[in-house]
């Protein structure tokens, strides 16, 4: 009898948003493991009519697959159900705890990304054991508070300094912290996996442990370390990460925008770039911006900007179609995005960046992830020699 | 010397200049800022060494430059579709034209108003609500927030239309954060309406316009009598009910009639049972009305000496000041002035007048009979307004039009200093049935009039932080 594991899923996706959707090209590829029978979004995250590419929930080119806002039909036709992360955990919940009973009535194996309460946790691990279903549960801590404990008392006693990893590290940050990194994360790791490299990916996006990436470790977000600490601790996960993985490379997913944008749109201060970039250092930087006919001079002048702060430059700009809408950000406190159709980032691409001495690509758009992991492979083979 | 675009400003304690280009105030010499009044009205000027350094400093760093806007045009036009299919955050609903009152200077209540409907029986029916509920949410996709409105005529005479519309919506936009605002008179607030409200997120949003005696000049049931006594004694049963509760869902807005006494306005507030709620307070516009405003000097002196006091408040220059809540708005938009002050590296090649926000995205309006305008204030008899309905949806031309008021007055839009700061919309620009320029232009003076103090109360908070250490 074979597992389960390499049994093909014919998988259904709920609740679809914008979130996941930087997977699917990825999760399209493992055509030997997932079958995606079903994509369903709740209708107020897009109102999908007969034959929608899910690819419409982001303005972007189709993927070939539908969406639907239907889970009950949708339901009948997967063996497997996908219970993604999403943006809108709190108003999503019992809605999401809902689906996942329903799921478990008609016998359907549960892969859940979404953060679930402990409480519901154990009565849904308790129901599945119970009808013998699988319930993978891909939202763990990485790390319980006894854990962090416990390395920050090994980081106290023996650590004194930086540890450099032998690693190629690639960092993706972004411009504004409500961009979507996701995308260019994915890219970037899955080409390299591709030319059989072995791969380490540190996500913030919980959708991407079904990829197999490590999740962002939540010490970094704790209020009672030190920075100091965190530093170190950071520093001390990627030792970890070298031991136990022996990886070529390892692709860290920084959390929060760079740096300030505004004194209205503070962006998170860039301190958990700041805080990150500290404790390991950067072999290739992957800069996501929003959507901008900006001249292209700017990337030129912020490259500096991030060499004097985080010790690197922009390597490679990945713009999405997502604008800023300044004026609505600036009346709201908080940054709203645009969603425009994808065709508009080709378009200012090729207007104004062709000649850009920072390479600016679109992470949506198949030729561009080519040409962008071709330019890092180019770009980081010239460090073979420095050991 | 290339002419700077630049407004020139004085105060009692310095000289200033607002760099149109940059959106920043600039402190200068006064042999500086003589030099620039002279070449600014094109006087002949002579530049002393000392001023020519200076000017030169300024020019190095950006400022001072003579750049302008090429071309008039907003700049969401490009991404108006974008924004009417996909980014639609507020609908309000003209539950009924109906409504139990008949104010003074409601335009709704004049029989033989042209520029505005009238009060009639006509009601939206559940279907046209529905399906403008399903519109909301096929063009909202992109929306954080989704907030539906209920307006009228008076919206809770039709409450259980309300209930069921509510009711839809929170069926319909699972998984997005929604609310619900109701525009009432509050004659027919009752406790129901009050539980309901405080359990699906229902803001309620009364129109008060004073204390008894003024309130009653203008707002009366139909039969003549006044409405205050009957609202008074609904909110007094509710809040000695729902106490705190009451004030979270409970907003009001005062329509102040300028000829009568600001202090006597005032008094409504003195009365326990407003006391600590919400408020916005308006002055009576005369749009959709032949009548013209009437300013009396005892609204003018006191209701600007409340702005003092406001503004010394804001100061924390004495201790427990009192001030009046009728100015709490106009004392936010001040700040909200301040905070729109941040510095850019200068003005765009393509760029618009600062006042139309994008029609359609902000507050759909949606009207009895299912057709859209930009918002519930604009006239529902002007065609130039509709922007569409909810059987062929938006007139993206129309909305465009609309939303590029600036490309009436071209000419002068890009010539203007207060052109980014600028708040005229289209609502008061329709005349026989077109977009007119020359209403525009009648009202650039007094725009520009009213930003340049906005400027200075800039300068004088500035002033008092940085000279007289407050």
């Amino acid at each position: 009898m074979y597992s389960t594991k390499f049994m093909k899923k014919k998988v259904l996706i709920y609740p679809f948003s914008n979130k996941f959707f930087p997977l699917m090209k990825a999760m399209i590829n493992k055509a030997d493991e997932y079958e995606i029978v079903s994509v369903v979004t709740p209708k107020t995250w897009f109102l999908a009519r007969e034959n929608d590419d899910v690819s419409k929930i982001n303005n972007s080119n189709p993927l070939g697959i539908s969406i639907s806002n239907n889970f009950e039909e949708e339901i009948k036709k997967c063996d497997t159900v996908i219970i993604a992360d999403c943006n809108n955990e709190k108003l999503m919940y019992s809605h999401i705890v809902q689906k996942i009973r329903n799921s478990i009535e008609l016998n359907k194996n549960i892969i859940c990304c979404f953060k679930l309460d402990n409480k519901d946790f154990l009565e849904i691990n308790e129901l599945c054991k119970r009808n013998n279903i699988k319930f993978e549960y891909l939202n763990e801590r990485d790390k319980s508070d006894e854990d962090i404990d416990i390395l920050k008392r090994q980081i106290v006693n023996n650590y004194t300094k930086i540890y450099k990893p032998d690693s190629t590290i690639i960092f993706v940050g972004k411009l504004l912290d409500e961009l979507e990194s996701t995308f260019s994360l994915v890219s970037i790791s899955e080409n390299y996996k591709k030319e059989g490299y072995n791969v380490v990916t540190i996500s913030l996006n919980s959708n991407c442990r079904i990829l197999d990436y490590l999740s962002f470790p939540n010490f970094i977000f704790e209020l009672n370390i030190s920075i100091e600490e965190k530093i170190f601790m950071f520093n001390f996960f990627i030792r970890q990460i070298e031991i136990e993985y022996k990886p070529d490379l390892i692709i860290v997913q920084l959390p929060g925008g760079m740096m300030k944008y505004s004194d209205i749109i503070t962006n998170g201060f860039g301190i958990y770039p700041y805080l990150i970039s500290q404790a390991i250092s950067s072999d290739y930087f992957v800069l996501v911006a929003p959507l901008d006919e900006i001249d292209k001079e700017f990337y030129e002048k912020i490259s500096e900007c991030f060499w004097h702060r985080f010790g690197f430059k922009i390597d490679v700009v990945n713009m999405l179609n997502a604008t800023l809408d300044i004026s609505y950000s600036m009346e709201k406190h908080k940054v709203i995005l645009n969603y425009l159709p994808i065709q508009n980032v080709d378009k200012i691409i090729s207007k104004k960046f062709e000649e850009s001495k920072i390479p600016v690509f679109n992470p949506l758009n198949n030729t561009d992830c080519e040409k962008m992991f071709r330019a890092s492979i180019s770009t980081l083979t010239k460090y073979v020699s420095i050991v | 010397m290339e002419r700077p675009f630049i407004h020139l400003l004085a105060s009692i304690n310095g000289f200033y200049f607002y760099d149109v280009n940059k959106n920043e105030i600039v402190t200068i010499e006064k042999n500086v800022y003589d030099f620039l009044t002279k070449l600014t009205s094109n006087q002949e000027v002579q530049l002393s060494e000392e001023v020519k350094k200076r000017i030169n400093e300024l020019k190095e760093n950006g400022y001072l430059s003579s750049n302008t806007v090429k071309e008039i045009e907003h700049p969401e036009s490009d991404k108006l579709e974008y924004h009417l299919d996909r980014h639609i955050n507020q609908l309000i609903l003209q539950v009924t034209q109906n409504c139990n009152l008949r104010c003074s200077y409601c335009p709704y209540s004049k029989s033989d108003n042209s520029s505005q409907r009238n009060h009639s029986n006509r009601e939206m029916t559940i279907e046209t609500a529905k399906k403008a509920v399903d519109f909301l949410l096929e063009h909202s996709c992109d929306s954080e927030k989704i907030v539906i409105g209920f307006y009228g005529g008076e919206p809770l005479l039709k409450f259980d239309f309300i209930k069921e519309i509510i009711s839809y919506a929170q069926e319909s936009f699972v998984g997005k954060e929604l609310s619900f605002i109701l525009t009432t008179n509050a004659t027919l607030l009752t406790e129901e309406i009050v539980d309901y409200s405080i359990n699906n997120n229902l803001e309620i949003v009364i129109s008060l316009d004073g204390p008894e005696e003024i309130h009653d000049l203008n707002r009366r049931f139909v039969d003549g009598t006044g409405s205050f006594a009957k609202i008074l004694s609904n909110l007094q049963k509710l809040k000695d009910k729902y106490g705190d509760d009451f004030k979270k869902i409970l907003r009001v807005n005062t329509v102040m009639d300028p000829k009568n006494d600001f202090d006597k306005i005032n008094t409504i507030y003195g009365n326990e049972v407003f006391k600590g709620l919400d408020s916005n307070a308006v002055i009576v516009e005369n749009l959709f009305s032949d009548e013209e405003t009437i300013y009396s000097k005892e609204f003018l002196e006191k209701y600007f000496y409340q702005i003092f006091i406001g503004i010394v408040s804001s100061l924390k220059l004495v201790k427990d000041l009192k001030k009046s809540q009728l100015i709490a708005s106009a004392i936010s938009l001040i700040h909200r002035f301040e905070m729109e002050m941040i510095g850019v590296r200068e003005l765009p090649e393509v760029g618009a007048p600062g006042g139309p926000c994008v029609p359609g995205k902000r507050r759909l309006f949606v009207n009895v009979d299912g057709e859209f305008f930009p918002c519930e204030k604009v006239s529902e008899v002007s065609k130039v307004m509709n922007i569409g309905n909810l059987d062929k949806g938006f007139e993206v031309k129309r909305a465009y039009e609309l939303l590029n008021i600036g490309k009436l007055t071209p000419m002068e839009c890009k010539k203007c200093w207060a052109l980014t700061k600028c708040k005229i919309c289209a609502k008061p620009l329709e005349k026989d049935g077109r977009l007119s320029a020359d209403v525009k232009l009648s009202m650039c003076d007094d725009v520009r009039a009213s930003i340049e103090a906005r400027l200075k109360e800039f300068i004088l908070f500035k002033e008092c932080r940085t000279i007289y250490k407050i």
